[in-house]
């Protein structure tokens, strides 16, 4: 099963070393010529024998690589896996098993692979040898091996164990459980053969051609020994109870540079077979690299290095290698969840708070329409009470104005009924007094007729009326009054003035209190002509302006500001309303009251009373 | 001498008011003159006229009492009946102050008011022939010399022929001449009458 390469280390890592691979590429490249090359090398037998064996491949690598030079760094295992981690060499030499783990947790990749001294043809291969004592007939084949004792070289050893272990698995042994007794020798593998030979151990295992070397060294005779589950491979010459796997691989690290890898690999692949440096590393010269999937599948099999942990996936592990990138994707998660949530919240809130404010706000719509309306009635209700006051107050002049046709119908009646006890009186005489008589009986009804229907407390109508003409019927009211006040009212009218909509008696009371104020105010002059002159005119605006100017004294300075106050008054028997009820029916018309001094004069009293075009249809006025 | 016809005149600005007192005032055979204003009226003042003026007090242009102010003025003695508003006491007391004849509230008893005119024609009629008389008594005094003069004050104040003689240094034969030429002279029928003569002449 390959693993898929998306699910390799996690993005956030990767990107930086990516940086990092990228910037220290180029130095890598610059500083090839001055500082040393390293090349790892597994020093599994020990580090000096490690230079033994390596040296003259660096020196060789220097001589056919100008300007370069080549550091040999023997590592143990541990060490190797630690340096590759930090990328502090630029190759690595090593077995093939290590190889495969480097490569699969650091990315090493391998430009050349080894091949054994000896000039065969399959020369890059080697597997390993499992045997007992040729005499021994408890064990003809692998699986005759349980239960019996069993030595290798060393447990990671990939010749001197893997690869035996793999075929072991194969045919259902566990080495670390189906054995008597499992040993490791340690180097050298010669070791094993030994003990094999002098029954101290059932079988054993090491990598090929060792035997075949202990027999030419003279060490061993190679039939005291039977090769248990022995293999043939094309090429292959030597005894084998193994599948075969590529050998050592000279790889390079991710960030070496490609160019210097390039010419080790060059250099490596040129290298004739029998140049010192082969020699001295008891190797055959170099290959093209060869494919190490074989490899994985041996660990892949026996679960161990980067397979060590297939099919036992903890949270640990998956947090371990994803951690970082599942970190994000849940914190992302986590916030776009909260966002969303607390955007939930807000538009919840946010929308009961705007119901709330919607039905607050028609709640004091409502409130206000209505205390509207109850202002308009108390409006209204003030101005009746203000007309019957007024109505009040002039009473008496009410009186004298009824008299006078009283007076007429008394006299014309009387002075009948003398005539016709005298026996002095033609019927058309008699007529004719009858029919003064009736005038004056309209006459008086028409008087009263004025009189209620201003103090009739009717219900607010606006009709749409010439305002010259509602000041005439006003000035019925007054006319007494001047005549006893001795004022002389003077009408100074614009002519074909537009009609404007008014509640005509609340106007018409406007229009008495200011005449009435001017009559009073022009009261305290005694010896200078008393003039009440009424002015209408239309103003630009749309506006009808209504003024009243009288000869008085006219008004003082510090008064202008409050005389239109309720409740302000020169009058010593006066409630001050007049001026403040006056205002607010103006205002409510949606005109305005003004007072002020008119030069030459007294005191001029205006207000504005706006035109509104309206169809015809409620006409008062004939 | 006949005095000519009392004439009662009526100012008043309300027409209808005017014409009611005018067919009220007529009714009792009494003639009228009516006038729509003050000013109207003044014009037609003719001294020597027997009768009475009615007026409203409430009239524009010259009020009523304006008008009685100017009456006296000119002179006119007239009297003068004042139409005042119900309850308006003030104004009837100036009224009377300026020697109005009487005032009558309005709305009036017919009956009151034609009273009160009967009354002021009277008056009127009365006082014009007062006014005659004493034109009269005033020229016949005129027509007496000084020496005829002196002993008519002497005999109003009641002193005897003796006291008069001794006083003008006359003889008392004289002074009975003197009385009876003065008798003659203002037409006296008595001492009593001559007294009264003499009295209302001092009145002036």
């Amino acid at each position: 099963m390959k693993i898929p390469s998306i699910i390799r280390p996690p993005l956030l890592p990767l990107a930086a070393l990516i940086l990092l691979a990228l910037s220290t590429q180029t130095r890598a490249g610059e500083q090839a010529s001055v500082t040393p090359a390293k090349i790892a090398v597994l020093a599994f037998r020990g580090a000096e024998q490690a230079l033994n064996r390596w040296s003259a491949t660096a020196r060789y690598l220097e001589r056919v690589i100008p300007d370069h030079s080549f550091e040999v760094v023997p590592l143990s295992l541990e060490d190797m896996k630690k340096v590759v981690a930090d990328g502090d060499v630029d190759f690595v030499l090593t077995n093939t098993g290590n190889y495969v783990e480097l490569e699969a947790s650091f990315g090493i990749s391998r430009i050349a692979t080894l091949r054994t001294p000896t000039n065969v043809q399959a020369g890059n291969v080697f597997g390993a040898v499992i045997f007992c004592r040729a005499d021994r007939q408890d064990i003809k084949s692998l699986k005759d091996l349980e239960g019996k004792s069993f030595m290798a070289v060393e447990e990671k050893g990939f010749g001197g164990f893997q690869m035996a272990w793999r075929e072991l698995k194969k045919n259902g042994i566990d080495p670390f459980k189906d054995f008597s007794r499992l040993e490791f020798s340690g180097f050298p593998q010669d070791k094993a053969a030994f003990s094999v030979l002098n029954g101290n151990i059932d079988a054993a295992t090491f990598r090929t051609n060792t035997l075949e070397n202990m027999a030419r060294e003279g060490l061993i005779n190679i039939n005291d020994f039977r090769i248990l589950n022995p293999q043939k491979y094309p090429g292959f010459p030597f005894a084998v109870s193994t599948r075969l796997y590529p050998e050592w691989p000279f790889a390079r690290l991710k960030n070496t540079s490609q160019d210097l890898a390039q010419k080790v690999a060059i250099g490596l692949l040129g290298m004739p077979t029998d140049d010192t440096a082969a020699i001295a590393g008891n190797y055959g010269g170099w290959t093209v690299p060869l494919d190490y999937q074989p490899v994985h599948e041996l660990f892949r099999e026996l679960r161990i290095g980067p397979y060590k942990d297939i099919g036992k996936i903890t949270l640990a592990d998956l947090f371990g290698q994803y951690g970082q990138s599942l970190i994000l994707v849940v914190a992302t998660l986590v916030i776009i969840i909260v966002w969303a949530s607390w955007t939930e919240v807000l538009v919840t809130k946010r929308t009961r708070e705007l119901s709330a404010s919607n039905a607050e706000l028609e709640r004091q719509i409502g409130v206000r329409q209505k205390a509207q309306e109850e202002a308009t009635l108390r409006r209204a209700e003030l101005a009746h009470i203000h007309r019957l006051n007024t109505m009040g107050e002039m009473a008496s002049g009410f009186a004298h104005e009824l008299n006078q046709p009283l007076s007429a119908i008394a006299n014309f009646a009387r002075g009948s009924i003398r005539r016709i006890n005298k026996g002095s009186i033609s019927t058309q005489e008699l007529l004719s007094a009858l029919e003064h008589v009736a005038a004056q009986s309209t006459r008086a009804g028409e008087i009263i007729k004025r009189i209620r229907t201003f103090v009739k407390k009717e219900e607010p109508r606006r009709v749409r009326d010439d305002i010259n003409r509602v000041i005439h019927e006003t000035l019925e009211f007054i006319k007494s009054d001047a005549e006893r006040q001795q004022t002389r009212i003077e009408l100074n009218f614009a002519e074909a003035l537009p009609k404007v909509e008014i509640d005509v008696v609340q106007i018409e009371q406007v229009i008495l209190n200011l005449v009435r104020n001017g009559i009073e105010a022009m009261n305290t002059e005694n010896n200078s002509p008393r003039t009440l002159t009424i002015r209408t005119l239309e103003m630009e605006k749309g506006y009808i302006e209504i003024s009243v100017i009288d000869t008085g004294p006219g008004i003082q300075v510090d008064r202008l500001n409050d005389m239109l106050d309720p409740f302000v008054t020169t009058k010593a028997d006066g409630l001050g309303l007049g001026l403040s009820i006056s205002r607010s029916i103006v205002e409510s018309h949606g005109g305005r009251l003004r007072a002020g001094n008119f030069p030459g004069a007294g005191a001029i009293v205006s207000f504005t009373i706006p035109v509104i075009g309206l169809p015809d249809n409620d006409d008062v006025s004939t | 001498m006949s005095q000519p016809d009392p004439l009662v005149f009526i100012v008043e600005d309300d027409d209808a008011v005017r014409e009611s007192i005018t067919w009220l005032i007529s009714s009792v055979d009494l003639k009228v003159e009516c006038f729509p204003s003050a000013a109207e009226f003044l014009d037609q003042c003719r001294p020597g006229q027997a009768g009475c003026l009615i007026t409203d007090i409430r009239m524009p242009e010259i009020s009523g009492l304006e008008l009685q102010d100017e009456l006296n003025r000119r002179g006119c003695d007239i009297p003068v009946i004042v139409i005042t508003g119900h309850g308006d006491v003030q104004t009837a007391v100036r009224a009377m102050k300026a020697g109005a004849f009487d005032f009558i509230e309005k709305p009036f008893n017919d009956q009151l008011l034609l009273d009160l005119v009967h009354r002021a024609v009277a008056s009127s009629v009365e006082s014009l022939r007062e006014q005659i008389e004493q034109a009269e008594v005033k020229s016949r005094i005129d027509m007496l010399t000084p020496r005829e003069k002196q002993v008519l004050d002497m005999i109003s104040v009641g002193d005897s022929n003796k006291k008069i003689a001794h006083q003008l240094e006359i003889s008392e034969k004289t002074v009975e001449a003197h009385r009876a030429k003065v008798m003659s002279k203002m037409q006296a029928k008595s001492l009593a009458a001559l007294v009264k003569m003499v009295i209302s002449m001092n009145q002036d």
